[in-house]
């Protein structure tokens, strides 16, 4: 297999030159299109835009005693980015299997690697797209709201902060696509995207299973990258946490997919 | 420009692909025939690398599949018309195929309109097109590349008589032009139409393959007497001649020769023929249920 990123090995003499393999930024572009361009992907990028602009007016309307920070009228609409967007990376993954789509998309690019890293970063650049157009809309709402609130608009935001919440934003992108990688199902990975938080947190919280719990709890990597001076026994069970539901199922996965017959 | 050798594929205790060996040469149309489940579609899916082989090698254009650089410029794939997005538009499908391999928009529509998807077809989404104009959108999608060698797996069905004659000229001129084609089907009339050679395969091996006109050979001359009392005579007059007939069944004698050999024959013996006829070519059909019997489900009675 071929260094991801570099172009293959040449080839034999086309009638341009030598053949030539598919380089990594034009698999990288064909990637980002294939998640904007179905009717699924693209409604879940409208529904999760128009709920952020939905939160704003909401902000605009009955949010009077709200601090007009951006900090935190970001932090508020960006809720459904954090909750929706995690779903683009598991269909980015599992719609190559439901559709069967892999049976073209490895033909024209066996070396399978490069696919699952140009999906990867490409659902890492379309939350970033995503999140810049959330970033300008909260600008507006900020704008109109201090127009027609009046008071202070504090637009400065602290980079700690920021950073915190663009790393739970990466941290949920790639558990999306961890768990699409492995288990190849978008229903399977999406309820179990889900189902999983909402099962570890509350039961946790119980005396007994807490002491294993913890360890496992996807709550808690983003409250060591959200919460301020979270503490060393936080990073401990969210970088722990880290790794069992995004490091293990993404190796999990590469492995599996790259073995994995395409029928 | 395909070459085979000893590629197995199992699956547990299950041979899906056995021991199977050939090779498609520049410039010919090769067959790949079988019944249902004997291991076409697998053998095809390993040469594309798409199924890691048991055992054998399988390369095209001199390397593996997988080693080819950017292997949608070298060979036109296609294993299943129904695998695309539902959700996209056949225009959208191309494009992405296009983009991938960098040969542009105008391409892609060339592609499309050749394969005979019109503009208004081609803005629909894939999940409303009819199995036919899958199969037009996969080899459009398979041509993209302007490839030397074409792989496809059934892509006759679902097209109407006027796209099996369309697929059938198109393969032809791919082919003559140079290029190798390796098509399966179980249509065996329109492999037979299409195909230089022929691969016949049941229960993962090949039971039988070489020139079409090899294995479909004339089975030589049928003739019956007028005069029961007669054929001994002429069984001797063939004989002697160095055709000694086989019995044609129905009172019929079949001779390695041809029609007018043996009519001239019967004259100089003076006897008297009732029928005298090509013994019917054997057609594909004939020889695919022959040669697959023992490995067919409906066995011998098929």
């Amino acid at each position: 297999m071929s260094s991801v990123g570099a172009p293959g090995p040449d080839g034999p003499a086309g009638p341009d030159g030598p053949i030539r393999g598919v380089p990594f930024g034009r698999l990288l572009g064909v990637e980002v299109r294939k998640m904007v361009d179905t009717r699924s992907g693209r409604w879940l990028l409208i529904v999760i835009a128009a709920l952020a602009v939905l939160i704003l007016a909401a902000l605009l309307i009955w949010g009077e005693s709200q601090p007009r920070t951006f900090s935190a009228y970001f932090t508020m609409a960006t809720i459904p980015v954090g909750m929706l967007l995690p779903v683009v990376g598991i269909l980015t993954m599992t719609a190559e299997w439901s559709q069967r789509t892999a049976l073209v998309t490895f033909s024209l690019e066996p070396r399978r690697l490069r696919v699952l890293v140009a999906k990867s970063l490409a659902a890492l650049l379309v939350t970033a797209a995503v999140l810049v157009v959330v970033a300008a809309a909260t600008a507006v709402g900020l704008v109109i709201a201090g127009a027609v609130h009046g008071g202070p608009v504090t637009w400065s935001v602290s980079g700690r902060e920021f950073a915190g919440l663009l790393g739970t934003f990466v941290v949920f992108t790639l558990m999306g696509l961890a768990f699409g990688l492995v288990l190849g199902n978008s229903a399977v990975a999406i309820v179990l995207y889900y189902l999983i938080p909402m099962i570890v947190a509350p039961l946790s919280a119980w005396d007994k299973a807490r002491p294993v719990l913890q360890w496992v709890d996807p709550s808690a990597i983003s409250q060591a990258l959200t919460v301020p001076d979270a503490g060393a026994e936080v990073w401990q069970h969210g970088s722990a946490a880290f790794a069992f539901w995004v490091i293990l199922p993404l190796v999990a996965g590469t492995v599996l997919t790259l073995r994995r017959e395409v029928k | 420009m395909i070459d085979v050798q000893h590629l197995s594929k199992h699956y547990g205790a299950v041979r899906a692909v056995d021991d199977v060996t050939f090779t498609v040469p520049p410039g010919r149309v090769v067959g790949f025939l079988g019944p249902n489940g004997a291991g076409k579609s697998t053998a095809m899916r390993c040469l594309v690398g798409l199924s890691p082989a048991t055992g054998g090698t399988a390369t095209v254009l001199g390397r593996r599949y997988a080693d080819l650089p950017n292997p949608g410029l070298q060979v036109g794939v296609l294993l299943d018309a129904s695998a695309q997005h539902a959700g996209r538009t056949g225009t959208e499908v191309l494009a992405l195929g296009a983009a991938m391999l960098g040969v542009g928009a105008a391409r892609a529509r060339q592609m499309q309109r050749l394969v005979g998807l019109t503009d208004a077809e081609a803005k629909r989404r894939v999940g409303a097109y009819s199995l036919g104009m899958r199969q037009r959108l996969g080899i459009a999608h398979a041509l993209l590349g302007d490839p030397k060698v074409l792989i496809l797996d059934e892509p006759v069905n679902g097209l109407d008589p006027g796209g099996i004659r369309w697929m059938r000229d198109l393969l032809r001129q791919f082919a003559d032009q140079g290029g190798a084609v390796l098509l399966s089907s179980h249509l065996l009339s329109e492999i037979e139409q299409v195909a230089d050679d022929l691969l016949v395969i049941g229960n993962g091996r090949i039971v039988a393959q070489g020139a079409k006109h090899e294995l479909l050979g004339g089975r030589g001359t049928a003739v019956r007497v007028a005069d029961p009392a007669d054929r001994p005579r002429l069984e001797q007059a063939l004989a002697s001649a160095g055709s000694p007939p086989r019995d044609g069944g129905d009172g019929a004698l079949v001779v390695d020769a041809d029609p007018a050999t043996v009519g001239r024959l019967a004259l100089q013996a003076g006897v008297a023929l009732a029928e005298l006829r090509s013994a019917q070519a054997g057609t594909l059909e004939d020889v695919f249920l022959q040669l697959t019997a023992d490995t067919s489900r409906e066995g011998r009675a098929a």
